[in-house]
């Protein structure tokens, strides 16, 4: 059989696997809001363990990770070294999350933060926030998806078809199960991607250098020795300083919990108690990136020269002459981690469009049903426009998303205070948030007038802060019930 | 107040790895040698900064849920 041919098929049975997982718990759940949204709140460890694992690990894990090693070296470490930080808020937040969405019926993180601030603005500016996130990231994963089947057929498929059906099954999948749709799929291609992942990253060094030891051996004996001291370097080629690097790590840390998708799962989860077993795992998940960077390292010596680095992992495929059969699952082991985290992605930005955007203006309560449809009409909605994004690309998306982490960190202060501190006030939430996404923003535009060299998201952080406290302390209390509400739950 | 101490426990740990992980602490392990079991000091620290955080939040776990004593 010819060797695309082959590859094809291959990437077929995955995507048809994908879509059974996916469509199979549509048979299962409530046609309820709270069954599309948030699973009648039934998901179990081994579920949420994958959906918060592969909502994050994403295209940009599986091909930006190597091609951060390749290129910035000791830069990559950053991708490991916030996850663990940035996960452990989420052990007390989410159990306080999953009792009040118990309690109360929320599925969304917004819906929390404008009940606690009674605010339908904060609820509006979040979803509007967060859908212009969520489209960038979710037009990213599709170029992923379109980029690694393009090339690794080389060329037979063509871009705009792989990103199309790869992403039809993604929507299709999503609009009949919801989240738990996510959930079952994810499971599935979170498997598979660890697999692929480990298999490559801990192959090539044997086959390139007779093992992990002999490769790093080998590149601090090459002129690339300075690229395995940490910080490591910038995106052009010079070192990357110390403080760009912690503040980088830790503004990833503090937003990595509050990102919209990956908080509201707490909705979702069987028990307070699944949750937090399932949060306490996920460093495991972490050290999946492990062999990620071994295959971008492997590569700085043996494949010098390639001008992309977020291609070198099918630069390296392409080159190495593997069976048509390994090249096949390698490709959909990318697939893998475009869809776990695009579906993910695709089912929350339409969740929240409709919960957090739509539904606070309306003038008249939606009923459950209409409004599940609503919600499932804008799953085909946006994933159209990120396709469209996707297959009229350019570089100002990447940068969009990049400005993202910065963004999202300001939700952090807000939940904090939420749970944590009852003399925030409506006003203080609000200014602090919308001071924090205006300063960040300013930064992220006009970096040549930071005063230091810090992430932009830090100086957001610190108006973000400074505002939240100085305008709660002079404006009247919020009511002492609804406070005491979200304050008391443990 | 066994689990506000605990948590206290935690938060200090937790704090020590965060700062081991950017400057000042990474700074003492970010040098590309010794090799430890064949990775990089920078790259083991970073895993090894990973396995610290996950026992201790498994320890928290354990202390918040303490498993069911046999009879």
């Amino acid at each position: 059989m010819e060797t695309g041919t082959t590859i094809l098929l291959i990437v077929g049975l995955y995507l048809f696997v994908s879509l059974l997982t996916g469509i199979i718990p549509s048979l299962r759940i409530t046609k309820s809001v709270s069954g599309f949204v948030a699973g009648d709140r039934s998901m179990n460890v081994f579920i949420l363990y994958f959906v918060l694992g592969a909502s994050i690990f994403s295209s940009f894990a599986f091909l930006g990770g190597p091609g951060w090693a390749y290129s910035r070296g000791a830069a990559a470490f950053y991708i490991m070294a916030y996850g663990v930080i940035g996960i452990v808020p989420l052990y007390f937040f989410g159990p306080r999350a999953w009792r009040l969405g118990k309690k109360f019926g929320f599925v969304t993180q917004a819906e929390l933060l404008a009940n606690r601030f009674d605010s339908k603005l904060m609820s509006v500016v979040l979803a509007v926030l967060s859908v212009a996130i969520f489209i960038p990231y979710l037009t990213l994963q599709m170029i992923g998806a379109g980029y690694v089947l393009n090339v690794i057929s080389e060329g037979l498929v063509p871009f705009w078809l792989g990103a199309g059906i790869t992403y039809l099954i993604v929507m299709i999948y999503v609009y009949f199960s919801g989240v738990m749709g996510v959930g079952w799929s994810n499971a599935f291609q979170g498997m598979f991607m660890l697999v692929m992942a480990w298999a490559l990253g801990l192959y090539l060094p044997q086959t390139l250098y007779g093992g992990i030891g002999e490769m790093f051996a080998a590149l601090i004996e090459s002129d690339h020795s300075e690229m395995l001291i940490a910080p490591g370097l910038t995106g052009d080629g010079s070192p990357w300083s110390w403080s760009a690097f912690s503040s980088a790590v830790l503004v990833s840390a503090i937003g990595f919990s509050v990102w919209p998708h990956f908080f509201m799962r707490s909705f979702a989860a069987k028990s307070a108690y699944s949750l937090r077993l399932s949060v306490v795992l996920y460093p495991t998940f972490l050290l999946f990136l492990v062999p990620i960077l071994l295959i971008g390292f492997s590569a700085i010596l043996s494949f010098p020269g390639v001008e992309q680095a977020d291609s070198i992992l099918p630069h390296i495929l392409m080159q190495l002459e593997l069976p048509a059969i390994v090249i096949g699952l390698f490709c959909a082991g990318a697939l893998a981690a475009s869809m776990s985290s695009g579906d993910a992605i695709l089912h929350s930005a339409a969740s929240i469009w409709v919960r957090d955007g739509i539904k606070p203006m309306l003038t008249r309560p939606l009923r459950d049903r209409p409004e599940r449809f609503l919600i499932q009409i804008s799953v085909l909605f946006i994933g159209l426009i990120s396709y469209l994004f996707a297959v009229v690309i350019d570089v100002s998306i990447v940068a969009l998303l990049l400005g993202a982490y910065g963004g999202v960190a300001q939700i952090f202060p807000i939940v904090f205070a939420m749970f944590y501190w009852k003399r925030a006030t409506k006003w203080g939430a609000i200014s602090g948030l919308a001071g924090g996404i205006l300063v960040n923003t300013f930064f992220l535009l006009f970096p040549e007038y930071k005063i230091f060299d810090l992430h932009e998201g830090i100086y957001g952080l610190a108006i973000n802060v400074i505002l939240l406290i100085s305008v709660s302390y002079l404006t009247p209390r919020d009511s002492g019930a609804t406070v005491n509400k979200f304050a008391e739950i443990e | 107040m066994r689990v506000g101490r605990n948590r206290i426990i935690f938060s200090v740990v937790m704090l020590i790895i965060s700062l081991g992980l950017i400057w000042p602490g990474y700074v003492l392990f970010s040098h590309h040698s010794p090799l430890v079991f064949g990775f990089p000091l920078s790259f083991a620290w970073v895993i090894l900064c990973t396995i610290m955080g996950f026992v201790a939040m498994l320890a928290l776990f354990f202390s918040d849920h303490p498993p069911k004593k046999r009879d």
